[in-house]
């Protein structure tokens, strides 16, 4: 399954745009739905993507998240983590 | 069951069985009901509350989930829930917003209710909550510092209660208000408010909990108004062990003096009415009620608790059936006012809410430096406590007050007059200030300590109590945030120990974990220490400290000298009013009524009491020592008993050539370390006299003070064995003696004592 999440997930991150605002909940949450409708795009179901982004989100505070949206590259950690991420939401 | 919308991949046991449950419901009534009809035929609940109440339940039943999951994501810190138990929604919804709550940690419907009822918008609650969970800096209560229901503006007091031990406190509450009214003082609560707080069924067991529910049974007795609502919320376990089938109604319901009810916290309209009916009771009549709330617990005690290891899947799967949500979807079914999928949406819009929510706020910051965490637990503007401590009443008032004779008139006092007279002009230049303790009132005192002081005063505000710690100080807690100013006599320092969790658990954590937004101005005047020649034995000569000085933020003064008596006693009762610091003032008995200190006669432990005019420059600032007698040779640090001995000592030292500067350090907590090392640093010879036990004892404080802060010099310690102390003579085997200062001086210096 999460052979299936990464690619999809690796190849939206880099065009999703998080608002410059800290700490500023719109920017998190305009962030965090077009994250999620790209994976949607990309081939996810709505409610894996949702939890996918959900899981992703809620461990980063708003730098760690600009950090994320200003690399084109997902790293190693973060490729294992969306794997994870995937199988966790694909399982129920 | 209806297809979900929103999506949800990943309800849990018992989200689905809830929303599976309220998919099987009738279909709606005829005659649909109009909001401000009863809900259900007798009932007092309308229909318009009961679909707010229905939001507070379920957001509430969210956020438990919501903390488990942001706990599985490593962000979360808190589990303990309060699913099964949101019928407490409805005794919120019984109370005026602003009754003082005191609430234990499964109150999520009380809180989400109490906040919307207030006005506040939808998601307010909630994000204080997961604020909490997520320990955050911005949460409205504890700043991060843990996850607790309170507020400031929905005067929900935070409880971080150890089992119960916030009920004294609530009664000391109840009782403020009433007696904060007959004293004309304004307090934070209106004058017919009432006092509320929730406990659960294993927690009555707790001495704690069946003191306070003594204590107000005592006060009804005695006549005394009591506006106090005690809600014990039944979910029949603590943590794995259920309570005896019958016992919590048993012990709850003959109670003297206490009305009780009993309801079903899984049906709404029943928790309501009964709420309501005790409510208006206790507002009414100014007595308290205890409403019994049979609730069922959810998804175990905590997140780490595997229920299933204790309960079987069967008693399991029957609680399931009185969900109480259930319970308030099935009223506005058959209202006519909801169908079951509309419910069902709402619930799952309201958990999607959350979630989201959840995960905007997890980017927040949270604490970041000890200095920040340390902030509010003792906050000390020493500038404007000097300004308070210098302020008193007009002489003429004094004179009234004080029979015509000033103290300052009265030539020189002992330790025990002064700390009477200082009383008298606190009473006298703070309405608001109240002394209370076992004996204090009619007697004055085992030892006469507030003699006087009831006439001139008032009953109102001198007052004997209950013989019970736990409710004294409790009955402080309560007074003392409510803005009254209690100073509690603890009549000796052993009877502390019993209640030492109502000054370290409640009393100084108060401030911390409201980051400053509650606070209970406290002295606590303790006797103490030993040297009581002939008289007593350990529970009359205790010296235990260390329980006290290793509570975060607690002043512990510790006069000797008459001469410091009544400055430090003021010092203490500014910084209660002004910081709202809380201080043990700490008394050594033996030298109560000592007048003399070398010679018969020689009034030398006895000193004029300072006229008002001169109390700004007589000021001891808190953690402020003091050199009781100047030398060079070597340094002895002391306090209470141990000046007494040491300054006698220090004269057969002289005797011998030896010059000795006695050091008071008059403060236990915080200690003045830094003067204590400055004075060591120019003799190199440090001899400490620590009247207190050797493991514990408050001499360990400052033997690693000075090391931490590099003294090298020479250094000893004498302290009292550790031991009880025994009877009569025996008494001196194990306490530090005037010989062995004078040797302990001798060795340091390299001589023996012939």
């Amino acid at each position: 399954m999460s052979r299936r999440v990464t690619p999809i997930v690796a190849s939206v991150v880099a065009i999703a745009v998080l608002g410059t605002a800290c700490g500023d909940s719109r920017s998190r949450q305009r962030a965090r739905t077009e994250l999620v409708d790209q994976l949607v795009a990309g081939g996810l179901e709505r409610p894996v993507a949702d939890c996918v982004v959900e899981g992703f989100f809620v461990v980063r505070n708003d730098a760690e998240l600009r950090d994320f949206f200003a690399r084109d590259e997902l790293t190693e950690a973060e490729r294992a983590e969306f794997a994870e991420l995937g199988e966790d939401c694909l399982d129920g | 069951m209806a297809e979900l919308h929103p999506p949800v991949t990943d309800l849990d046991r018992v989200e689905a069985a809830l929303l599976e449950a309220i998919g099987t419901l009738g279909g709606a009534a005829t005659p649909v009901r109009a909001p401000h009809d009863p809900v259900r035929d007798g009932s007092t609940l309308d229909v318009a509350l009961t679909e707010q109440l229905f939001d507070a339940q379920a957001l509430s039943r969210h956020l438990d989930h919501a903390a488990r999951w942001l706990r599985g994501k490593g962000v979360g810190h808190y589990t303990i829930g309060s699913a099964g138990h949101e019928g407490n929604a409805a005794v919120a919804a019984a109370l005026a917003p602003g009754d003082p709550a005191l609430l234990h940690y499964r109150s999520g419907g009380f809180y989400l209710a109490r906040s919307a009822l207030a006005g506040r918008a939808r998601l307010d609650g909630v994000r204080d909550v997961l604020a909490g969970m997520l320990s955050l800096t911005d949460e409205p209560i504890a700043g991060g510092r843990h996850k607790v229901f309170g507020h400031p503006e929905l005067d929900v007091i935070p409880q971080t209660s150890t089992i119960a031990s916030h009920l004294p406190r609530a009664v000391g509450v109840a009782f403020a208000i009433e007696r904060a009214r007959r004293l004309g003082v304004a307090t934070r609560w209106s004058d017919d408010a009432i006092a509320v707080c929730s406990f659960g069924d294993a927690s009555v067991n707790h001495s704690t909990a069946q003191g306070a529910l003594n204590t107000a049974g005592y006060t009804v007795h005695q006549g005394l108004p009591l506006p106090l609502l005690f809600v014990c919320e039944d979910n029949g376990w603590g943590i794995s062990v259920p309570s005896p089938a019958g016992w919590v109604a048993a012990t709850l319901s003959q109670r003297p003096g206490l009305r009780y009810l009993a309801a079903d916290g899984c049906d709404l309209a029943g928790a309501y009415d009964a709420a309501a009916e005790l409510a208006s009771f206790v507002r009414r009549e100014r007595r308290p009620a205890v409403l019994h709330l049979h609730t069922v617990r959810f998804m175990g005690h905590a997140g780490t608790d595997v229920e299933s290891g204790y309960r079987g899947a069967g008693a399991i799967r029957a609680d399931l059936a009185r969900d109480p949500l259930l319970g308030t979807a099935r009223l506005l079914i058959d209202a006519g006012v909801a169908t079951p999928d509309a419910l069902v949406q709402r619930y799952l819009a309201g958990r999607a809410e959350v979630r989201a929510l959840a995960i905007d706020l997890a980017g927040r910051p949270r604490l970041d430096t000890a200095a920040e965490v340390m902030a509010p637990l003792s906050p000390r503007r020493p500038s404007n406590v000097a300004v308070r401590a210098a302020s008193a009443a007009s002489t003429d008032d004094r004179r009234r007050f004080f029979g015509g004779t000033l103290p300052e008139d009265e030539g020189p006092l002992t330790l025990a007059e002064s700390i009477n007279r200082a009383l008298g002009d606190v009473l006298l230049a703070m309405p608001h200030a109240m002394v209370f303790g076992e004996d204090v009132g009619v007697k004055g005192g085992v030892y006469g300590l507030t003699r006087g002081l009831q006439k001139r005063a008032g009953a109102a505000r001198v007052f004997d109590t209950l013989l019970d710690e736990q409710s004294i100080l409790g009955l402080a807690l309560g007074a003392g945030v409510s803005g009254l100013l209690p100073i509690p006599e603890i009549q000796y320092l052993a009877y502390l120990h019993n209640a030492e969790d109502q000054l370290r658990g409640e009393a100084a954590s108060l401030s911390f974990f409201s980051n400053g937004a509650y606070r209970n101005p406290l002295v606590v005047r303790v006797a103490g220490l030993a040297y009581q020649k002939g008289f007593g034995g350990h529970f009359h000569n205790d010296d235990a400290v260390a329980v006290l000085r290793d509570v975060p933020g607690l002043v512990i003064a510790s006069p000797g000298h008459p001469s410091d008596a009544a400055p430090m006693l003021r010092s203490c009762v500014a910084a209660a009013d002004v910081d709202g610091t809380v201080s043990v003032y700490l008394e050594p008995i033996a030298r109560y009524h000592t007048r003399d200190l070398h010679t018969t006669d020689d009034g030398q432990w006895t000193a004029p009491y300072v006229a008002p005019a001169r109390w700004s420059g007589a000021h001891v600032p808190i953690g402020q020592g003091r050199v009781a007698r100047q030398g060079d040779d070597v340094l002895i640090v002391t306090w209470a008993n141990g000046l007494y001995l040491s300054l006698r000592a220090a004269r057969r030292l002289a005797g011998r050539g030896v010059s000795s500067r006695v050091y008071d350090l008059r403060w236990l907590a915080p200690m003045p370390i830094d003067d204590v090392f400055a004075h060591a640093e120019e003799i190199g010879r440090v001899l400490v006299v620590d009247e207190t036990r050797r493991s514990g004892g408050a001499g360990e404080g400052v033997v690693s003070g000075l090391a931490e802060r590099g003294y090298t010099g020479r250094i000893a310690r004498l302290a009292a064995e550790d031991s009880f102390v025994p009877l009569g003579d025996a008494a001196e085997l194990v306490l530090v003696g005037e010989d062995d200062i004078v040797d302990g001086a001798l060795r340091l210096l390299g001589e023996r004592r012939p």
